[in-house]
């Protein structure tokens, strides 16, 4: 492992329109043939590729005038995919890159149920603890369908410990029984007691035998009482959404009889919402209910759900910069967990207005428009003295009393940094990370063949880390290494404008 | 067997409705059983070690009974009484009709009120009430071992394509064939189609390797149809095994049972170019607030697959065209906010151009107002009016599903553009679900299987005239 020193000096601006690069194994260090390599030219449709050859070698010209930055991608069956970004050089002299594969991770086995059946589209998902905002949580990295043999395989995997969560597809009323449920490898419901499978870079883990046990769990009943007394409509459903470690999602659906009552059984012990779910009807509103449920071992009946008829309703706002600075036009709205979006061009100051708003609940949106000048991070919402941080939820249940404030940050904090080793020579095809002061953000820039490359960011204190080495592609999932390695982060601070190029020497451990 | 497979998945394997459901007549008895036996189709063979699932209609698997059939293939019930779905499931087999899930399902019988003898495709039931009064329903139900096409994916030099999204096609003729599925794509002559089966659109893992099971005895073609991002343009949408001409393509004659392998190695091949305007009425303008114009282009004998370009002003133009006969669609769509993601197509154009090896320019697509289609809906004798979905298919369909009152015998199609379309009709979910088009009639013509072009020609109108024949029944 190498570390950073820091260092200031200044950048260099270079232009060419020759690209050759050698790929590697960065496990072995042996050339990598075939991996295919392509440049998206920004702001046009024009595309660069190629294949290296058995030395691992490319060679790639540009048809005319390169952009400043080149961004490179990189696939080869068998290796992660890389993205880089290049530097293009000023004097038209060739770029030299080289860059390093890591060999992908495998997890592969096979899932029965208790009658040793092969369990088919079951969802597999291979999940991994996160660190973000200094919580724990579980974030999915890859996922895949089960074959009418049963077989998964989990590729493309980055080396590391992963929990293993299997999702039987048809958990409502058209599976094969009731029982079966969501569960962790081994056999266990509870991620506490789940265990992880570890895998390293260019390993196969391919003996994973799932057996997908029944579960009975415990049946929650209850009616729905309809405002005015009047009968539910015969579209109506009941659905349970969970809230759980594992993200949010529908567990287990229901009609709902002509008396407003349900059933819901095989119910596992835990934190819940019970909602209604219909479509909505313009004319006639909508009748919704929910409430929060916290299912133990035991029945639940003769639960109470009080409906109340719902209209659209407008949410009206206004982007917030950071600083003070104006937004300008941007695309802003809501986009509900089902997907359906709510967006709309805001005006030069900032302000929208949404129409035909839904209750529900909502993550905050705020994007370029296509003559954006700076990049705004959208860093949460607010509503009178109410927070809403980037990564939770707004429930919207009726029309706001005060204006939706979409905060942002404005990320004028332009930051270059060149690394190299420690005889000064420029290393080409490291990482540079900049992680938020306390681990909320990550910024990841690799650096070109000139060991360069620049990152944009919201002005504040970071702490910066770099390496040649192949670790996760996300240093918030791994909060090992985090624990690990954070004696070797160097604080920074990245202020508003342009900053001086930062040089990063890194030390042979 | 073909017929089968197109057969709506979501109707259990069978609604066993022991007497006491039907009010006319209810007759009473002490007790019910049910007895079974599983067989092979192909063979007849019994099947041992299916598992058979027996629950009530009201409440999904809720309140299911399981129980395995023996050596013999023969499983037993007791106590039957209600409506019941029956479901069985052996792995490596599915009954007639099946969908991708796993769950065989597919056919529904109703009104089982009498003894007598009942059957439909892949089952026999029989019921009888003995001298003490019980009643004994003997079924037979059918599994057929499915079929599987399974292949790597290549790039053109050879390395596996991972991501990659493989079609799996059932050719069909379009005479006497299945009733019209959305993606159905009738071929150049129209005397076949293309029916894209169901499950049978999947990925390639990492290796390039897919897999497409349930397949029912027929004949298919495999197709890459998608690429992942970034992949080379000049990638073509390939058949099996290495071509984008249908004709060349290579049929997979799948019998029950069969698997077998269709590798693909993807064509890349450089076209023409091709440009033009999409003018619109006097004193329109194609693009606009809310406004956009957009170009589809489609090869009338390369079906997988559409490209699609934004008219910029009035100007288009398609780069990498292969050589071959291409319909060109333009239509004007008028959104009435950034929230409204379907909006209403106002003007439309299309034509056909034969594409050779030179680049082809100033080709024009004259944009004129669409209209909407009126129709008519009545139903056969002994047929209450139902509530309908009607659901468009075919090239060019951006229209969502539209909803008609049975009782108001008039409906309304939303504009569409021009090309082929075809419409599937089936009863409102949570409607009675034995209802079914008898003819779609489009003046003298029939329509119902073939479909019809837009725009229809001045004061014309779709009569569809709906029937309520159960399937199955006492025989």
């Amino acid at each position: 492992m190498r570390l950073p020193v820091l260092m200031i000096a200044c950048s260099a601006m270079l232009w060419a329109q020759r690209i050759e690069g050698d790929v590697y194994d960065r496990l072995t260090g042996a050339p990598v043939a075939g991996a295919r390599v392509f440049i998206q030219q920004s702001g046009t449709a024009e595309r660069l590729s190629g294949r290296s050859d058995a030395a691992g070698h490319f060679s790639l010209t540009a048809a005319g005038p390169a952009p400043r930055y080149l961004p490179a991608t990189i696939l080869r069956d068998g290796y992660l995919r890389s993205d880089i970004l290049m530097l293009s050089a000023q004097d038209g002299s060739a770029i030299e890159v080289r860059i390093g594969l890591t060999p992908q991770a495998v997890i592969s086995g096979r899932i029965e149920d208790e009658d040793g059946f092969p369990a088919e589209r079951v969802h597999v998902l291979a999940m991994r603890l996160t660190a973000a905002n200094d919580r724990r949580k579980l974030k999915q990295v890859q996922t895949v369908l089960s074959d009418d043999l049963g077989r998964f395989r989990l590729s493309e995997l980055p080396p590391g410990r992963f929990f293993l969560y299997f999702v039987p597809q048809d958990m409502s009323t058209t599976g094969w029984d009731g029982r079966y449920t969501a569960e962790y490898y081994p056999d266990t419901l509870d991620v506490n007691e789940a265990t992880r499978v570890e895998v390293r870079a260019g390993q196969e883990v391919s003996d994973i035998k799932m057996k997908l046990t029944r579960h009975e769990g415990v049946t929650v009943s209850g009616r729905l009482a309809q405002p005015g007394g009047s009968a539910p409509d015969r579209f109506r459903g009941i659905a349970l959404r969970m809230n759980g470690p594992a993200g949010q999602g529908t567990v287990r659906g229901a009609p709902m009889n002509a008396d407003g009552s349900f059933i819901l059984l095989h119910i596992q012990p835990g934190t819940y919402t019970l909602m209604t779910t219909n479509s909505y009807n313009a004319a006639l509103g909508e009748t919704v209910a929910s409430m929060p449920l916290t299912v133990g071992s035991s029945d639940v009946p003769g639960l109470e759900l009080q409906g109340r008829i719902v209209q659209a309703f407008d949410v009206a706002g206004k982007i917030v910069a950071d600083a003070g600075s104006l937004p300008g036009s941007r695309i802003v709205g809501l986009i509900a967990m089902n997907g359906q979006r709510k967006l709309v061009h805001s005006g030069l100051d900032g302000s929208f207005v949404l129409k035909g708003v839904m209750p529900g609940t909502y993550r905050v949106y705020a994007g370029l428009t296509t003559d954006s000048r700076s990049a705004l991070l959208p860093m949460g919402a607010r509503l009178g003295e109410r927070i809403i941080p980037r990564s939770e939820p707004l429930e919207l249940d009726g029309m706001p009393s005060e204006p939706l404030e979409v905060l942002v940050a404005d990320l004028s904090g332009q930051q270059p940094v060149r690394l190299q080793d420690a005889s000064g020579r420029p290393v080409a095809g490291g990482t540079v990370r900049f992680l938020g002061a306390s681990y909320e953000t990550e910024i990841i820039a690799p650096t070109s063949a000139t060991g360069e490359t620049s990152v944009s960011a919201a002005p504040g204190e970071y702490k910066v880390y770099a390496t040649t080495a192949p670790i996760s592609a996300n240093l918030l999932d791994d909060p090992d290494f985090l624990a690990a390695h954070q004696k070797d982060f160097a604080p920074v601070r990245i202020a508003a404008g342009k900053n001086q190029t930062l040089v990063l020497t890194l030390m042979e451990r | 067997m073909r017929i089968a497979l197109y057969c709506f998945a979501w109707i259990p394997l069978l609604l066993i409705s022991a007497p006491g459901i039907e009010a006319q007549p209810k007759p009473r008895y002490a007790t019910a059983f049910l007895e079974g036996t599983v067989v092979n189709s192909v063979n007849g063979e019994p099947l041992g070690g299916a598992r058979v699932k027996l629950q009530g209609a009201d409440w999904g698997n809720d309140d299911a009974v399981y129980t395995k059939t023996d050596a013999q293939g023969r499983f037993q019930f007791a106590n039957t009484r209600g409506l019941f779905i029956l479901v069985v499931e052996k792995p490596g087999f599915m009954h007639l009709g099946s969908s991708s899930t796993t769950s065989a399902r597919p056919v529904g019988l109703h009104g089982m009120q009498r003894p007598g003898v009942y059957s439909g495709a892949g089952w026999r039931l029989e019921t009888k009430v003995d001298e003490a009064g019980e009643l004994h329903a003997m079924v037979t139900i059918q599994l057929t071992p499915f079929a599987v096409i399974t292949g790597r994916v290549t790039d053109p030099e050879g390395y596996p394509m991972p991501n990659t999204n493989v079609t799996v096609w059932m050719r069909a003729p379009v005479e006497n064939g299945p009733h019209p599925r959305p993606g159905t794509q009738v071929l150049p002559g129209g005397k076949e189609q293309l029916v894209p089966v169901a499950g049978g659109n999947v990925q390639t893992n990492d290796r390039g390797e897919y897999r497409v099971a349930r397949l029912s005895e027929g004949t298919y073609h495999a197709a890459v149809q998608g690429f992942p991002w970034g992949w080379e343009r000049t990638y073509r949408a390939t058949y099996a095994p290495n071509t984008t001409d249908l004709s060349a393509a290579k049929l997979f004659q799948l019998a029950a049972g069969e698997e077998v392998r269709a590798d693909i190695r993807i064509v890349q091949r450089s076209g023409v170019r091709l440009s033009g305007r999409a003018v619109s009425p006097p004193g329109e303008s194609p693009q606009g607030s809310f406004r956009q114009t957009m170009l589809y282009v489609q090869a009338d004998a390369m079906s997988t697959g559409t490209t699609f370009n934004r008219v910029d002003r009035d100007q288009f133009e398609i780069p990498d065209l292969l050589p071959g006969r291409y319909t060109l669609t333009a239509v004007t769509r008028q959104t009435n906010s950034m929230n409204d993601s379907q909006g209403t197509l106002i003007y439309g154009a299309s034509r056909s151009v034969d594409v050779g090896t030179q680049d082809i320019t100033g080709l024009d697509l004259e944009l004129k107002p669409l209209e909407e289609i009126q129709g008519t809906v009545a139903f056969g004798a002994g047929c209450t009016p139902t509530d309908l979905t009607i659901q468009l298919s075919g090239t060019m369909i951006f229209a969502p599903d539209v909803q008609l009152k049975g009782s108001e015998g008039r409906f309304a199609l939303p504009r569409l553009a021009p090309g082929h379309v075809t419409l599937n009709i089936q009863p409102r979910s949570g409607g009675p679900r034995w209802f079914q088009p008898v003819s779609i009639r489009l003046g003298d013509r029939d329509v119902r299987q073939s479909g019809f072009d837009v725009p229809l020609a001045a004061g014309e109108t779709l009569n569809i005239t709906m029937g309520c024949s159960r399937m199955g029944g006492a025989r």
